[in-house]
C-alpha cells in the first residue's frame, strides 16, 4: 500500500486525512451523543409536556428505530451518493431536526424533531466506519478504528453527564440549542474540509423492503410502548404485535427473494451467526433498557438533579469502555465463551441487586450496581460480535454487520419499551386510588413512591429473566477461538 | 473496603470464567469468586436496606419557641393535608425563639405530638428526637466506605403549648386578627361593665357595713341634743329615714373615691386577665 503517498479523493485531488478524520470525529461524537442525550431530561419532558414515562420514551426509543431502519438505507446511500454529499444532507437533517425539537411547543414537534435528526445520525455513524476503513492503509486502520471506538463508547456516556450539567442552569430547549451550535460548527468545517473519498457505483434501493422493514419495526415498537397502557393481555397489543409480526415476516421473505436485497438476510443461515446476533441483541437491549430505566429511578424515586444522575452512570460508561477494550483483545487470544459466561453472570446479579434499591439508597450503591452491570455488558458485546462475524465468508461481513447493527437498534428499542411498559402497568397497578390522595395525601405519596418502586423492581426483574436466557444461549456457544486465524494474516 | 474488595472478586471471577473453557481446573475458582461477587452485593444489599453494622442512636433537642407569625396571641400553626384531621397528615411550622426563620416539620417517617402545659404566659417548647442509624465502630464503617454514614430513622416532635397559646390550622390562623379583634371590642365592652359592676358591688358592702355604725352614732347625737325626739315615733322614723339617706349618700360618695383610689386599679388588673383568659378560651373552642 501507499502508505507514504498523499492521500487523494476521487478525483484525485490531495486532502489532509487528519484534518478530515478530526472533523469527522467531531461530527460522530456530536452526534451520538444526542442519542442519550434527553434520558435525564425525561422527568423535565414529563412534566413541561405534561406525558406519561411510556410516551416520553419515544423519543429515545423512536430515534433507534430510525437508527435501526436507517443501517440497510445508508449503507446503499454510501455507495450512492458522493461523500461530501451525503455527509452535509445528513448535517442538515440533524441540525434542521434539532432545531425544531429546541422551539418546539408541543410534544409531536419535539419527536418529529428528534426522529429527523436520527436520520443524520443514523448516516453519520456508518459513514464515518466506512470511510476511516478506506481511506486509511491497512496498516493504520487499528488506530483509526480504535478512534472511532473511542468516539462510539465516550459519546453515549459523555452524552447524559453534559445534558445533565445543562439542565442543572438552563431549560431543556438548551441541550437542543447548545448541540445544534456544535452540528452548525461541525457543518462549517466539513464544508470546507469534507471530499468525495468513496466511490459510487449504480445502486438501487428497495423502496418496497424499506416500507416494509419501517411499517414492521414500528409497529411492533409501538405495540411495545402502548402495552403499558393497554395491559398485557389487551386485544389491541396482540393486533399490533401479529399486524407488525407479519409486515417484518413479509420483510424476511422479500428480502431473501430480490437479487440485491436490502438487509442480506442469508447471513442468518449460519446458526452460529444467528445465535451470536441474538445474543449481542439481547445484551444490547439489557443495556439500553435498564439505561433508560436507571435514569428515570435515579431522578423519579431517589430524587436526584438530572446532573447527578448523569454522574451517577458516568462510572459505569467508563466501566463498559474499558472493559470492551480489554474484552475485544482477550477475545483474539482466548475466546468469547468465557466472556459471555461470566458477562451475563454479572448481568443477572447485577439485575437482581437492584431489585433491592429503594428510595433511600446510597449513591455510591447505585453508581456501584450500574458499573458491575455495564462490565457484564462489555464482556459480552464486542467478543460476541466479533465471534458471529468470524462465522461468515470475508465477502459477508458487510451484509452481517448491517443484520447484526438492525436487529441491536431493534432489540434496544423494544427492550426498552418492554422495560419501560412493565414499570407503567406495574405501577399503575399499584397505585393507590384517587380518594386516597384527597383524605390523606402523604400517606397517598408514600403508597405511590412504593408503586413505582414495584414498578422498578418488577422490570428489573423482567431483565435479570432475560439475561438469563442470555446466559444459557451462551452456552450453546463454542469456543473455537483460532477459526479464523488463517484469514487474519 | 468492600466496594473495591468486589470489583477486585469480579476481575478474578471474570478471568477464571474465561479460563475455566480453557482448562476444567478453574471451576472451583469461577465458583469461589462467584459465591465472593454475591457474597458481597448480599452484605451490601443488607447494609443499604437492613443497616448492617449500624446501630439506632437517639438525639434530643429541647428548644423554646416564639409564636409562628408575630402575633399579640402567640400561636403555633399547622397545615393539615388532605380532608381527615389526621396527625400524620400535619406539617407543623414553627419558630425558634430568637430566629426570624419558620421551619417545618419532616414529611416521611415522622410522629407528631402536641401537648398543653399547665402553665401559662410561658414560652412553648419543642422536644425534638431525631433517631438515626450510625455504624457501630470503626470496622463497620470502614467496610461499606462510601454509603450513607448516618441515615434518619425517625423524627419525632413533641410540642408543649402553654395553656394561653393557640394552636391554629393555617386558614384559622388567617382568621385569627378579625377574629381576635371581634372579640377584643365585646371585651372591652364587657369588661368597663363589670369593672363597674364590681366597683358600685364593693361600695355598696362597704357601706353596708359601715353605715349602721354612723347612722346609729348620729342618732344618738339628735337624741341626746332633742330628747323630745323620742316621744313622737312617726317623726322618729322620719328622722331615721332622712339621716339613713344622709349618711348612705355621704358614706357612698367617701367609699366611692377610697375604692377608687385603692381598688381600682387591681380590679382593673383582675377583670382584663379574666377577660384574656375568656378570649383565648373563646378563640380556642371558636377556632382550634
Amino acid at each position: 500500500m501507499n502508505n507514504q503517498a498523499k492521500a487523494v479523493d476521487v478525483k484525485s485531488k490531495p486532502y489532509s486525512r487528519m484534518i478530515l478524520v478530526l472533523v469527522m470525529s467531531l461530527g460522530s461524537f456530536t452526534t451520538t451523543m444526542t442519542v442519550t442525550m434527553l434520558l435525564n431530561a425525561f422527568p423535565n419532558l414529563m412534566s413541561a409536556f405534561n406525558i406519561s414515562a411510556d410516551t416520553v420514551e419515544w423519543l429515545t426509543n423512536g430515534s433507534m428505530l430510525v437508527l435501526g431502519v436507517m443501517v440497510p438505507i445508508s449503507a446503499f446511500l454510501i455507495n450512492k451518493v458522493p461523500t461530501k454529499t451525503l455527509y452535509l444532507s445528513a448535517l442538515v437533517f440533524f441540525n434542521v431536526g434539532l432545531a425544531m425539537s429546541a422551539v418546539s411547543t408541543n410534544f409531536a414537534t419535539l419527536l418529529t424533531g428528534r426522529l429527523i435528526a436520527a436520520v443524520g445520525v443514523g448516516v453519520m455513524a456508518p459513514l464515518m466506519q466506512t470511510t476511516l476503513l478506506v481511506i486509511f492503509p491497512v496498516e493504520e486502520r487499528g488506530m483509526a478504528m480504535g478512534l472511532n471506538g473511542l468516539v462510539v463508547a465516550l459519546a453515549p456516556a459523555v452524552g447524559p453527564t453534559l445534558s445533565g450539567w445543562l439542565l442543572l442552569h438552563y431549560s431543556w430547549r438548551m441541550l437542543f440549542w447548545a448541540i445544534l451550535l456544535l452540528g452548525v460548527l461541525v457543518f462549517v468545517l466539513a464544508l470546507f474540509t469534507m471530499r468525495n473519498v468513496l466511490p459510487n457505483t449504480a445502486a438501487s434501493l428497495d423502496v418496497i423492503s424499506v416500507i416494509e422493514s419501517t411499517l414492521g419495526f414500528g409497529l411492533l415498537l409501538y405495540a411495545f410502548t402502548e402495552v403499558g397502557t393497554w395491559g398485557w393481555t389487551s386485544i389491541e397489543f396482540f393486533t399490533y404485535l401479529i399486524i407488525s409480526l407479519l409486515v417484518i415476516l413479509l420483510f424476511g421473505y422479500r428480502q431473501l427473494k430480490l437479487d440485491k436485497p436490502v438487509l442480506d438476510l442469508s447471513v442468518l443461515k449460519s446458526k452460529k451467526f444467528t445465535l451470536s446476533i441474538i445474543i449481542v441483541a439481547i445484551n444490547y437491549a439489557a443495556m439500553i433498557g435498564v439505561q433508560t430505566l436507571f435514569t428515570l429511578y435515579i431522578q423519579q424515586v431517589r430524587g436526584e438533579s438530572a446532573f447527578h444522575a448523569g454522574l451517577l452512570l458516568f462510572p459505569g460508561a467508563i466501566a463498559v469502555a474499558i472493559t470492551s477494550l480489554i474484552s475485544g483483545r482477550t477475545f483474539d487470544r482466548l475466546g468469547a465463551k468465557g466472556m459471555g459466561v461470566a458477562g451475563f453472570t454479572l448481568l443477572i446479579v447485577g439485575s437482581l441487586a437492584m431489585t433491592q434499591l429503594d428510595a433511600r439508597s446510597s449513591l455510591v450503591v447505585i453508581m456501584t450496581l450500574y458499573a458491575v452491570r455495564m462490565i457484564g455488558i462489555g464482556l459480552v458485546l464486542m467478543p460476541i460480535t466479533t465471534s458471529g462475524m468470524n462465522e461468515l465468508p470475508i465477502n459477508k461481513m458487510g451484509d452481517g454487520t448491517s443484520v447484526n447493527n438492525t436487529l441491536r437498534q431493534i432489540a434496544g428499542a423494544v427492550g426498552t419499551a418492554v422495560l419501560m411498559s412493565i414499570l407503567t402497568n406495574q405501577a399503575k397497578q399499584n397505585l393507590p386510588g384517587k380518594h386516597v390522595l384527597k383524605a390523606t395525601p402523604l400517606k397517598y405519596k408514600h403508597l405511590a413512591d412504593n408503586a413505582v418502586l414495584t414498578g422498578y423492581h418488577t422490570a428489573f426483574l423482567v431483565c435479570a429473566l432475560f439475561c438469563i436466557l442470555g446466559l444459557v444461549l451462551v452456552m450453546f456457544l463454542s469456543n473455537n477461538k483460532q477459526q479464523k486465524e488463517g484469514e487474519q494474516a | 473496603m468492600i466496594y473495591i474488595f468486589l470489583f477486585v472478586v469480579i476481575t478474578l471471577f471474570c478471568i477464571s470464567a474465561v479460563a475455566m473453557f480453557l482448562n476444567k481446573r478453574y471451576i472451583g475458582t469461577t465458583l469461589l469468586t462467584l459465591l465472593l461477587v454475591i457474597g458481597s452485593l448480599g452484605l451490601i444489599a443488607k447494609n443499604d436496606n437492613d443497616h448492617l453494622g449500624m446501630h439506632v442512636t437517639e438525639e434530643t433537642t429541647t428548644q423554646k419557641l416564639a409564636s409562628s407569625y408575630h402575633s399579640p396571641l402567640p400561636f403555633l400553626v399547622y397545615k393539615q393535608l388532605g380532608t381527615t384531621d389526621q396527625m400524620k397528615e400535619r406539617v407543623y411550622s414553627y419558630r425558634v425563639a430568637g430566629q426570624s426563620k419558620r421551619q417545618e416539620t419532616k414529611l416521611d417517617h415522622f410522629k407528631i405530638q402536641v401537648t398543653r402545659s399547665n402553665q401559662s404566659g410561658d414560652h412553648a417548647k419543642l422536644v425534638k428526637t431525631v433517631k438515626q442509624y450510625q455504624y457501630k465502630n470503626n470496622l463497620w464503617h470502614s467496610l461499606f466506605l462510601g454509603s450513607k454514614a448516618k441515615r434518619t430513622k425517625s423524627t419525632s416532635y413533641v410540642f408543649e403549648v402553654p395553656q394561653d397559646w393557640l394552636v391554629l390550622e393555617s386558614k384559622q390562623a388567617k382568621r385569627l386578627p378579625k377574629v381576635a379583634k371581634e372579640l377584643q371590642v365585646q371585651a372591652t365592652q364587657t369588661g368597663e361593665r363589670e369593672v363597674k359592676q364590681r366597683v358600685t358591688q364593693l361600695v355598696t358592702q362597704q357601706v353596708k357595713a359601715q353605715a349602721p355604725a354612723v347612722i346609729t352614732a348620729q342618732m344618738k347625737a339628735k337624741v341626746s341634743a332633742d330628747p323630745s325626739l323620742m316621744q313622737d315615733q312617726t317623726q322618729f322614723r322620719a328622722l331615721q329615714q332622712q339621716v339613713t339617706t344622709q349618711v348612705t349618700a355621704s358614706l357612698t360618695r367617701k367609699v366611692t373615691k377610697q375604692v377608687e383610689a385603692k381598688e381600682l386599679p387591681k380590679i382593673k388588673q383582675q377583670v382584663t386577665a379574666k377577660a384574656k383568659s375568656k378570649l383565648i378560651q373563646t378563640l380556642r373552642q371558636e377556632l382550634e
